[in-house]
């Protein structure tokens, strides 16, 4: 049974060195943790353990034995198999025909239909998987996909497990059901490496924990010897300065509530739909796991999708069917979850980037004109102000670091004081100190009356900043709470509680 | 660290050397005809530019050639893809002809203000349809626009072979149109003409409209990134729209003028593939109005020169479109490689 | 009778063609190189004939030239990623060039090119065929043959159940250790052979000579088909055969006197009239189909 060796893994992405000299050592038979912050680098050590990355230097060793992996198909043959942050699928095809992708079992040249559907089924009998083996993989549900991703590495016999960050789109039992099988892999003398940042999970199923930082390994300890506060501390290499709590200062709140959000439908089968209102002065916090209707209320609110059900409505006027422009023209703000495909056009200009929702205002247009001096004044102004590092402002968004894209979305939402600001993953693949700039301008916005609609999947974010907390589950809301009200425990929970 | 000015240098860099090579495979062609490349591009440029008359005929080549550039590049630069140009022009074309054969009982300038009039509208209806269906109903707008390009070119060669055959004239074109309405040529010899200040207009307020105007800005985004163009309150299909029509308009003119300014009638050869040419030139130069403007007349300067080059050595002027060809496929490839090189596409 | 016969005669390019895009459609290209690749077959399929002498290395001459036309359309397009529209029109105009150089060169002449010593494909007459299925071309069988042979595959071998996953989920192919790369670059191959076959049977069978532009829109009409499939083999097929019956009615209207030019419109319309139908109870903005939470996609988290 293996254990795997990792020894100086380097892998650079253009300037980022995404992991740096990397060592890591799993055991046979045992659940290793591999945690750190997002963009710690751990899924790239994953990648280049699978073989999808070329790694710029290290080597992997099996039993001791150092191998070469230049692609998926030199990882499966060693028996390393990986279930993805997101699922490696096909829609379309069936389960049993996604099980044996790639292995497919043949007569001849043909593909041998009968005695796939026969192993695959042998397969789910032997670790008691109910799932059809006939039914195509789009009618599955997310918990039951990553089922189906698991017996796959098991088809290919595959005894080195990787999982990446599975539990972020698992509900509480499944993630449950996950450690189960983690346990029973464990038993069977198979090693898994778990990928993840929630520590309350790396804490319950693990056997070793290895914590990484900025590409590099920080440390290796036993279970026994790890709490939650020195996997923090060592995860995010200070004390986590969480920025003062808001909460009671109930003046700063304006009585009239910006935003009015009247059974709203997140998902175009909803039938029933969320109602909630934001106030000026107030941040609130929409928490729940991924998937549950998040995105879905982002493109609502920006405009991006219709509304079916339900109404919208800013400072007491109707916007509901109110197009993008009108309503930025009135003063909403949009911080989008996917920055790269909503938030920039990577391939247009930093100038560009920065004026878009603005570019019709009097400021940089005369009559059909673009106001280049003024734009450039602005953009330059821009850029200084929030510390955004570009070299001009001619050059592609897309050239920018992550946390500099980041701050010149933040920068076009915000510089225009809005009334309302929808902020969704603000701080997503960003790092510490870029984060703790974020969250200043998000209480400072606050500070002068804006109301602020925070959408975020990292529960410490929503529960040090949110005045209240709305938990989403299935597209409703669980639960509404003042933040006096909340825990990391009870939101937990509700995030977790089952609808049905 | 001034990446992206490096990047537009760098391209601009690509394209010239593209080209450059491109004329190396053009005269390795030559070569097979046994001529001399360098006697062959020495001839190509004193048939265009050799004499006065040779200046003004390939002037008059540049007029359509530019329109269409511009044409293409307007409408991809709006990220909206318009094959449909050839069809747009080959009706305007004929609508400005059918203004001067059968409304001829009006006084001049009337017709050619009807002319035009009618040549545009025509061909921006006929660019309508297909982005309507293509922005409502995501019926793919290559496919429509190739389709509608047979059906006009059929439906305006059953025109001129049918209820418009001219009486006198050979088989394909239709009557001259009336003389009031032709737009006087400049010189004895060769088709250049008044209609060469409507086209530097037109072409001058879409070059200043794409670089200068927020609706500029607009399309830009449309193509770059149309998520985000919505996402910035921008209506999308209202913008691409604009450009297609924006486009078509243009094609028309440029059938307009081949009737009114060069042929004064419509024929079923009217377009020596004009908007096709175009289009690799808008292509070749990623869809900037000046470069492309620059590029038309390199090309018309080209191919003006080329049929004293096919008659010379025999090369056939087609040489001159497999070189641009050429040169688009090399850009294309030189900026995918570039990038790589450069590793801008990010893994992560 | 005559009117299935000359059906059969226009569908067998469609088919040749529109069954190579629809598999490479399925690997997540569409090939809209056709036209060009079938004009350019076309050429070399006189050429080789008339060089080599023998309608089999016209063929082969003809596969020749189509395979490195896709080849180097998918260096472009699959290996370097770029616009498949920059490209496969650059490449149909590029096509139009080649052979408007070649036969100048070759044949001295710019418009057309026919000469006795062209061996056509020999059409097949069996005694047990009905009559009206007698005196077809070889391409005709040819065609038949390929659609079966490739039924078979698409439906029942590893190999098609692979084609597809490269066109729906790419990474999901590569992760389970097969090359989605390679699988385009085989269906791209296989495009070309069946391209080139559609090009040597407008020149050596259809008509026996090359005219400039002989093509006529035909790779354009494959590829109105493969959309109109997307992907699927059975409604390319169906779509192929409407477009040729469509193509032989307007040939057939032309002799009951009716104008040829706005006879030949009819297949262009059909194809805007086909794709229109199938596409009227969809609206391009918003598709149908997102799934809810319960059954939710994976988000992806990029």
């Amino acid at each position: 049974m293996p254990s795997l060796s990792i020894r100086g893994l380097s892998k650079t992405f253009g300037a980022l060195r995404a992991v740096d000299d990397f060592p890591f050592d799993a055991a046979s038979a045992s659940i290793h943790a591999l945690v750190g912050e997002n963009g710690a680098g751990k899924s790239t050590v994953a990648r280049c353990l699978y073989g999808m990355y070329r790694p710029d230097g290290g080597e992997f060793l099996l039993d001791g034995k150092t191998v070469s992996i230049r692609s998926p198909r030199d990882a499966m043959r060693l028996g390393i198999g990986m279930v993805h942050q997101h699922f490696m699928l096909v829609p379309s095809l069936s389960v049993f025909e996604n099980v044996v992708l790639g292995n497919e079992p043949r007569k001849g040249v043909r593909f041998a239909r009968d005695r796939a559907l026969d192993e695959v089924r042998e397969l789910m009998d032997r670790y008691s998987m109910d799932i059809d083996p006939l039914a195509p993989v789009r009618t599955l549900s997310v918990g039951l996909r990553q089922r189906l991703e698991i017996l796959k590495l098991l088809y290919r016999r595959a005894t080195l497990l990787v999982f990446d960050e599975p539990t972020a789109v698992l509900a509480p039992e499944e993630i449950l059901g996950l450690f189960d099988i983690f346990s029973t892999f464990r038993d069977e003398g198979k090693t898994v490496i778990f990928i993840a940042h929630n520590l309350s999970e790396v804490l319950a199923v693990s056997d070793r924990i290895t914590v990484m930082r900025h590409g590099r390994h920080v440390a290796t300890m036993d279970r026994a010897g790890a709490t939650p506060d020195l996997l923090t501390r060592l995860m995010v290499g200070r004390n986590v300065p969480f920025p003062a709590a808001p909460g009671e200062d109930a003046l700063l709140r304006s009585s009239a509530p910006v935003l009015e959000i009247r059974d709203l439908g997140l998902f175009p089968s909803s039938k029933e739909g969320v109602s909630f209102d934001v106030r000026g002065g107030e941040i609130l916090g929409i928490a729940g796991i991924t998937g549950n209707g998040q995105k879905e209320l982002e493109d609502l609110l920006t405009g991006l999708s219709p509304v079916r059900h339900g109404r919208i409505l800013l400072s007491g006027t109707d916007i509901t069917r109110r197009p993008v422009r009108e309503r930025r023209d009135t003063g909403m703000a949009f911080i989008p979850e996917d920055r790269l495909r909503t938030g920039l056009a990577p391939l247009a200009a930093v100038r560009d980037n920065a004026i878009l929702g603005h570019h019709r205002e009097t400021r940089f247009r005369s009559g059909p004109f673009v106001r280049r001096g003024a734009v450039g004044n602005f953009v330059r102004t821009l850029l200084a102000s929030y510390g955004i590092a570009a070299a001009h402002d001619a050059i592609q968004a897309g050239t920018l670091s992550g946390g500099n894209m980041q701050r010149l979305v933040m920068a076009r939402e915000l510089e225009h004081s809005p009334r309302f600001l929808l902020a969704a993953q603000p701080t997503r693949g960003v790092d510490i100190g870029g984060r703790a700039a974020i969250h200043e301008r998000l209480l400072s916005l606050r500070r002068d009356g804006g109301a602020i609609l925070l959408i975020s999947a990292d529960l410490d974010e929503i529960l040090s900043l949110s005045d209240r907390i709305a938990v989403l589950l299935g597209g409703l809301f669980t639960a509404v709470l003042p933040r006096s009200d909340a825990s990391r425990d009870r939101i937990g929970a509700l995030m977790l509680a089952s609808a049905k | 660290m001034n990446r992206s000015v490096f990047r537009e240098q760098r391209d601009l860099l690509i394209v010239i050397l593209s080209f450059g090579i491109s004329l190396f495979l053009g005269a390795l062609f030559i070569l097979l005809y046994g001529a001399d490349p360098i006697d062959a591009y020495a001839g190509m440029l004193r048939g265009a530019l050799g004499d006065r008359d040779a200046l003004i005929a390939t002037l008059a080549r540049a007029v359509p050639i530019v329109l269409s550039t511009m044409s293409i590049a307007v409408a991809f630069n709006g990220g909206i893809w318009n094959i449909g140009a050839e069809g747009q022009l080959f009706l305007g074309a004929f609508a400005a002809a059918w203004v001067g054969i059968d409304l001829k009982f009006l006084p001049g300038y009337v017709l050619i203000l009807l002319g035009l009039a009618a040549a545009i509208g025509v061909a921006m209806f006929w660019a309508w349809i297909p982005a309507r269906l293509s922005l409502d109903r995501g019926i793919n707008i290559v496919v429509l626009t190739i389709m509608l390009n047979s059906i006009a070119i059929l439906f305006t060669t059953w025109l001129a072979t049918g209820p418009y055959a001219g009486a006198r004239a050979n088989a394909g074109t239709t009557d001259r149109i009336v003389e009031s309405m032709r737009l006087p040529h400049f010189g004895a010899f060769g088709t250049l003409n008044w209609g060469v200040f409507a086209a530097v207009a037109a072409v001058a307020a879409v070059a200043v409209m794409m670089t200068a105007t927020v609706a500029g800005y607009e399309w830009r985004c449309c193509r770059l990134n149309p998520i985000f163009a919505r996402y910035g309150g921008i209506d999308v299909p209202a913008r691409k729209m604009q450009a297609m029509l924006l486009s078509g308009s243009l094609a028309g003119l440029a059938g307009a003028l081949l009737v009114m300014g060069d042929h004064y009638r419509f024929m079923t050869t009217i377009s020596a593939g004009y908007t096709w040419t175009g289009m690799i030139l808008a292509m070749m130069v990623a869809n900037a109005p000046a470069a492309g403007i620059a590029a038309a007349i390199v090309y018309a300067v080209m191919s003006s020169g080329a049929l004293e080059m096919e008659l010379a050595t025999g090369v056939p002027t087609e040489l001159v479109s497999l070189i641009v060809c050429c040169a688009v496929l090399f850009v294309t490839a030189g900026i995918a490689v570039a990038d790589r090189l450069a590793n801008r596409i990010r893994e992560d | 009778m005559e009117l299935v016969r000359a059906s059969i005669r226009m569908v067998t390019p469609l088919l040749f063609t529109a069954l190579g895009g629809a598999w490479t459609q399925q690997t997540g290209i569409l090939n809209i190189g056709q036209e060009g690749a079938m004009l350019l077959a076309s050429f070399f399929a006189i050429l080789g004939n008339y060089l080599l002498g023998g309608w089999i290395a016209g063929v082969l001459c003809a596969i020749a030239a189509s395979l490195a036309y896709n080849i180097l359309f998918g260096l472009l397009c699959v290996t370097l990623r770029s616009n498949i529209w920059v490209v496969g029109m650059t490449m149909n105009i590029l096509a139009d060039d080649i052979a408007m150089i070649l036969m100048k060169f070759f044949f001295h002449t710019k418009g057309g090119f026919r000469d006795p010593s062209i061996v056509p494909m020999p059409d097949i007459s069996l005694p047990f065929l009905p009559e009206w299925l007698n005196g077809l071309s070889v391409a005709v069988w040819a065609a038949i043959v390929v659609l079966v042979v490739m039924l078979r595959i698409d439906r029942s071998t590893v190999f098609g159940l692979r084609l597809k996953c490269a066109g729906e989920n790419e990474d999901a192919l590569a992760s389970a250790g097969v090359s989605p790369t390679r699988m385009r670059y085989v269906a791209l191959l296989v495009n070309g052979v069946l391209v080139g076959a559609a090009g040597a049977y407008l020149s050596t069978s259809y008509l026996v000579a090359f005219v400039v532009g002989m093509s006529a829109g035909r790779g354009w009409i494959a590829v109105a088909a493969v959309i109109f499939g997307n992907g699927h083999l059975g409604w390319t097929i169906v779509g192929v055969c409407l477009f040729g019956l469509a193509q032989a009615t307007g040939i057939e209207l032309q002799s009951h006197g009716f104008s040829s030019h706005l006879a030949l419109m009819l297949p262009y319309l059909l194809v805007v009239a086909v794709l229109v139908a199938k596409q009227w109870r969809l609206p391009g903005r918003e598709r149908p189909g997102r799934s809810a939470p319960a059954q939710g996609n994976p988000r992806h988290k990029r």
